[in-house]
């Protein structure tokens, strides 16, 4: 029964959640805290100084003073701490219960010091003149001796959220207390502690009427601060430099947030240094009020950007490396992993998720797993901005990949139908709507006519992709060679057939006038025209039609209807999907594209986690080019690598879908590009290709081998088990080889991949290999993906145009024994593969 | 459902399960008294400057001005005396108090802002009291001493809240921690006998401040007369007010109190009357040590009761030990050390005053 993991219930802030409260409260509190200790040194000097140069105004001065930092600091200081004790009660009871059952002794004894201090500062107060000048200093020193030690008894329990140390092995009170941060971090706050005295000071000495005793005052106050600054940098690199690296990297590169805060928490230093030193001047007295209050602000800046520094390394977790933020202790991780989050939640209202309560459960989840750190639709870190981009597949994609590469966060431990109740919860709250994207209606197309007995010429035609990116309309980003390789054989039909060279062959777009030319490729031994695709007309922008000639030397483009000829379907696309899990909130469900929106998106992203520039130049109207970076030459990953191998993170286990959800094949999707007869037999593109792990990890590996930069950090990232047997592989050279399945040419009798099956080499690659007659694989069977007889579903008249033209079925060239088409009769011998005389396995209707 | 499975585990202590259930009685008893004092305090300069307001001319002008001094003092420590009592309340009855506080969050949350509020009305009460006139003051002492109720009434909810877990299952309807449960007769008796207590300990305040001032002021002797007045109707009140309180109890709780109990009632209605009398005879010292045993027996009772209300759920037995003796010790000696540090130099100073 005791599978409860997470103990409390959650208060469900909604507006108010996300840190808002502990923010402004905590920030309020450590300013006056941190006053209440410099202050009190503040005040014992200051008079000393009074008395040593006798000066009546000084001894004023501190006396009025004092009323005004007894007023702040003793109880306002004491109720926004207890607020702060409430708020984290209230918001994360179990961390805040695991710190008070280990450190109460700790609390009680700050307890007691801070009943000191308020016993000492009334008697410092009220009795200011009233008692010897000893006595009256003994109980200043007094109440700031205690003061310093409340200081020093809650700055372990507070450094021991950040680097508990040795605790964590030991459970020992003391090294949890003296844990790695605590002296460097007593040294920066006892810094801070007498800045902030110093500025308070400022603030109050602006405000005396005399006008040397104000000029002398503040000048005194100034060198309080000028001194704190200088003790603060120091205390500071010294504090950045104990942590331990976990904690240092989360500061400096890991955690998106604290960038921002590192820029006010400097910049407010300077800022209070210049303003210091510029108050030593004789300025009119209103405008040294005035920067006195600016001193103020900058100092609250400076101590609410160093809180918000020290809590932003404190993640994933609210105490370090023993509670996550959202409350699971990291010792009942797999407790949770086993039993999903809600069955681990106390007080869950839908421990079994069902259609009905979806949403329910997912809002659920949401203040379970989120809502210490998200508000929804709140003042601070509003969910709904970095949800709102992605559709309901993007965000289960999302809570898959959280916490892994973007380790600020904690991963999440939940069931998949958590992560689909809690995705679905998500996409509502974002107010997103699901977008249907809609195919293009093609025309048909017709195969054109072939005479068995009159034409003495075949003529076969092929892409070496089964489907070409094709980029949208001004596209920023440019991720791939955007060339369409089109090949074409003339065969002269005989009883041995010959391949012919000495033609000239073009290719026309249906719909355009334009005839472009082929070359021969002596390597392939076929005729082959390149095509930049962006230079192709957009319409339409999915299986574009085209026809072959081949043209004898006594034959004109000017009279083709006696030419032979055949059409052949380009297969083109701009469908990439990015916007599924970047920019699905701008997406119109006709741009599947790379919209400039989502390039934009894309880039930001890329630069936050790579500290790129990408977006700037992309802004400036620069194309930004993939492979500029992403490329062998470089030490980057390669672009294959990289994007495989980062979107695994997040895609990992979800099979043939992850392979949809980017790549122009999904049957939900726009182009339906995957249309071959493997798609008619219901295999799917893990069949051949592996997931997405598979892909991407031999991949890395291959980088990683090379020493390529973050080849490592990803393949510990997709963490897959069975990363040892793999073998490293290069993109677009190690890829899936037919005869794996296909021994012997024969019917496979396994359609799983085996991981390490691919082709040797780019020569064993199907859109490159020939049969033993030297023609292409690709010839008969059509181009990967679309390997005759293929479905297209957008139009099935335009697929297998060749085969319906040669063979009026939308077999194989030359399928079932159909050696004629060539030969001009039935062939017994099995020229250009074993096992090809054969008849055809999957028909279809 | 299984009450039960609600209760959040109980994580491990770091000293017997004794030693936390006395530092919180005694600590609570030093909190209450300042409480006592705070909420009794502000409700008799709020009588006062009704009665002002009435008759249209000063009542008790010095009382009020007296406690209008004390009163922002009093709610300093009584915020400080109360963090204690809190830690070891979290420690042994965290899995109960957590809960209860989210559940009503809102409400709890709230009381920081009212304390705020109360305490800035305070100070600028103590600082313009000779300068306000009658109307203000009446609507400042309202003001304060309503934020005041307000605060007494959400922790006596809280409190009681965290006392009945059947009664949290009233989250799966509200979340939003603005829950509370006001159709509890319990808690309208136990703040009352609270706030009433309240006043009878700073009316016994009171008359003790104008004793210890016998002869160096004026209008002592009425004012003397004005505390112990309400001292005594108010412990009247009181009595009535704790016998309805435990015939309101639920049965559950009271089955479970043993003679303990009702052996310590015995003892604090004997030193609740032996502090009448000794006050009425004059012997103002003894009659105070006589009202506060009775206060710290109370405190006991109310232990007792809490702990009855929970045997179905708290069994001490049951909550693992891991003794952390040096910070325990390091604890007490810097509360010994502390103490006698602080009366040290506060006879010093005061002696150098005289």
């Amino acid at each position: 029964m005791e599978n409860f993991v997470i103990q409390f219930p959650v208060w469900d802030l909604k507006f108010f959640g996300g840190g808002f409260l502990i923010a402004t409260i905590a920030s309020f509190h450590v300013f006056i805290a941190h006053f209440a200790v410099g202050g009190g040194l503040f005040l014992v000097v200051t008079e000393y100084k009074g008395y040593k140069e006798n000066s009546h105004e000084i001894i004023s001065y501190t006396k009025k003073h004092s009323n005004f930092f007894m007023i702040t600091t003793l109880v306002l200081g004491a109720i926004t701490g207890v607020a702060i004790w409430f708020v984290i009660g209230l918001l994360n009871p179990s961390a805040t219960s695991f710190l008070v059952n280990n450190f109460v002794f700790a609390w009680a004894t700050e307890w007691v010091f801070f009943l000191c201090e308020i016993i000492s500062i009334f008697l410092y107060f009220y009795l200011f003149g009233k008692i010897t000048k000893k006595t009256h200093m003994l109980l200043g020193a007094m109440y700031f001796i205690f003061a310093w030690l409340s200081l020093f008894v809650i700055n372990g329990i507070i450094a021991f959220m950040l680097t508990p140390g040795d605790f964590i092995e030991t459970k020992n009170f003391w090294d949890g207390f003296f844990n790695p941060g605590f002296f460097p971090s007593l040294f920066f706050r006892t810094a801070l502690a007498v800045m902030i005295a110093g500025l308070f000071g400022l603030f109050t000495s602006s405000r005396i009427d005399n006008n040397d005793t104000r000029l002398s005052m503040t000048r005194y106050c100034s060198k309080w601060v000028v001194l704190s600054v200088i003790a603060l940098v120091i205390t500071s690199h010294q504090y950045l430099n104990s942590m331990p690296s976990a904690q240092k990297a989360m500061i400096l590169e890991n955690s998106p947030e604290i960038f921002k805060a590192i820029r006010y928490f400097s910049l407010s230093l300077i800022i209070i240094a210049l303003v210091a030193l510029l108050i030593n001047f004789k300025l009119p007295q209103r405008f040294q009020k005035l920067l006195t209050v600016t001193l103020l602000i900058f100092g609250l800046t400076y101590i609410s950007s160093f809180e918000m520094i020290r809590e932003a390394a404190r993640r994933p977790f609210i105490l370090y490396g023993i509670i996550y933020s959202n409350s699971i202790q990291v010792s009942k991780v797999e407790s949770v992993k086993e039993n999903g989050i809600l069955k681990s939640y106390r007080w869950s209202k839908n421990k079994e998720i069902t259609d009905e309560n979806l949403l329910s459960a997912g809002g659920e989840l949401f203040n379970i797993s989120c809502s210490q750190c998200h508000s929804n639709g709140g003042l601070m870190n509003d969910i709904n901005k970095y949800t709102k981009d992605y559709s309901k597949f993007g965000l289960e994609a999302l809570l898959t990949g959280i916490g892994k590469r973007s380790s600020y966060m904690p991963p999440f431990y939940g069931k998949n139908i958590e992560k689909k109740a809690l995705a679905e919860y998500l996409f509502k709250i974002a107010g997103s709507h699901e977008t249907v994207v809609k195919s293009p209606v093609l025309k048909d197309v017709k195969p054109h006519d072939f005479d068995y007995k009159k034409d003495n010429y075949v003529l076969l035609s092929w892409t070496d992709k089964g489907m070409n990116y094709i980029p949208g309309k001004n596209e920023i980003i440019k991720i791939n060679d955007t060339i369409i390789n089109i090949h074409a054989t003339l065969i002269r039909r005989g009883e041995t057939p010959e391949s012919i060279q000495d033609v000239k062959l073009y290719l026309r777009f249906e719909n355009e006038k334009e005839f472009l030319p082929f070359e021969f490729d002596d390597d392939t031994g076929s005729f082959v025209l390149s095509i930049e695709t962006s230079k192709l007309k957009k319409n339409p922008n999915v299986y574009r039609s085209a026809d072959v000639y081949a043209l004898k030397n006594s034959e004109s483009l000017d009279k083709l209807n006696d030419v032979t000829k055949t059409s052949l379907i380009i297969p083109v696309s701009n469908e990439t999907s990015c916007y599924t899990c970047h920019d699905y909130s701008n997406f119109d469900s006709k741009n599947t594209g790379i919209s400039k929106t989502t390039s934009f998106k894309i880039l930001k992203t890329h630069d936050r986690l790579n500290r790129t520039n990408l977006f700037k130049k992309a802004n400036k109207g620069e194309i930004v080019e993939c492979k500029s970076c992403h490329d062998d030459s470089t030490n980057n990953l390669t672009l294959s690598a990289s994007m495989h191998g980062f979107h695994s993170i997040y895609l990992k286990g979800k099979g043939s879908v992850a392979c949809n959800s980017c790549h122009s094949l999904s049957t939900n999707g726009k182009s339906k590009g995957f249309r071959g007869v493997h798609n008619g037999i219901e295999l799917e593109c893990i069949n051949c290709h592996g997931t997405i792990e598979d892909v991407a990890l031999p991949l890395l590996l291959s980088e990683d081998k090379a020493n390529k930069k973050g080849s490592k950090k990803l393949i510990k990232l997709i963490n897959n088990k069975s990363i040892k047997s793999m073998k490293p592989r290069r993109p677009w050279v190690n890829e899936p080889d037919c005869l794996f399945c296909h021994v012997d040419f024969n019917e496979p009798e396994m359609s799983e991949l085996e991981v390490n099956s691919r082709t040797a080499g780019s020569d064993d690659l199907f859109s490159r290999k020939m049969d033993d007659a030297g023609i292409m694989c690709a010839a008969c069977h059509g181009s990967q993906h679309s390997l005759y007889p293929a479905n297209n579903k957008l139009n099935n008249s335009r697929a297998n145009l060749q085969p319906k033209q040669y063979q009026n079925n939308p077999y194989t060239i030359a399928a079932n024994k159909n050696c004629k088409i060539c030969h001009r009769k039935a062939m017994k011998e099995e020229r250009h593969h074993p096992n090809s005389l054969r008849y055809f396995r999957n028909t279809v209707d | 459902m299984d009450i039960n499975e609600l209760i959040p585990s109980f994580l491990v202590i770091p000293q017997d399960f004794i030693i936390f259930r006395s530092l919180l009685v005694l600590t609570f008893f030093l909190h209450i008294i300042f409480v006592s004092l705070l909420i009794g305090s502000s409700l008799i300069t709020l009588y006062i400057n009704i009665i002002s307001k009435i008759i249209k001319k000063d009542h008790y002008p010095n009382v009020a001005k007296d406690l209008s001094q004390k009163l922002p003092f009093i709610l300093a420590f009584t915020v400080n005396l109360g963090v204690a009592p809190y830690l070891f309340l979290q420690v042994i009855l965290g899995s109960f108090i957590y809960t209860s506080s989210i559940i009503i969050a809102t409400y709890w949350l709230s009381l920081i802002f009212v304390i705020i509020i109360a305490y800035s009305l305070m100070y600028l009460y103590k600082s313009r009291f000779d300068s306000f006139p009658v109307n203000s003051k009446l609507f400042v002492t309202i003001v304060f001493s309503g934020l005041l109720i307000y605060t007494a009434f959400i922790f006596s909810g809280n409190v009681n809240l965290m006392l009945e877990p059947d009664k949290w299952v009233a989250y799966f309807n509200n979340d939003s921690g603005t829950f509370f449960d006001i159709t509890n007769p319990v808690l309208y008796v136990r703040v009352f006998h609270f706030i009433n207590g309240s006043v009878a300990i700073a009316g016994l305040f009171t008359g003790l401040v104008w004793y210890l001032k016998k002869g160096k002021t004026e209008n002592y002797s009425e004012n003397i007369g004005f505390g112990f007045r309400i001292f005594k109707h108010s412990t009247y009140v009181q009595i009535i007010s704790g016998i309805s309180l435990y015939f309101i109890i639920p049965e559950f709780a009271v089955k479970n109190l043993q003679s303990g109990f009702y052996i310590i009632l015995t003892i604090s209605i004997i030193t609740i009357i032996a502090a009448l009398a000794l006050i009425f005879k004059e012997r103002v010292v003894e009659g105070t040590i006589a009202a506060g045993i009775t206060v710290f027996l109370m405190v006991i009772l109310r232990d007792i009761l809490r702990f009855s209300y929970l045997e179905m759920f708290v069994d001490e037995r049951n909550y693992e030990v891991v003794k952390q003796v040096s910070p325990f010790m390091i604890f007490i000696s810097v509360l010994l050390l502390c103490s006698v540090l602080m009366i040290f130099i506060t006879k010093k100073a005061f002696k150098e005053i005289r």
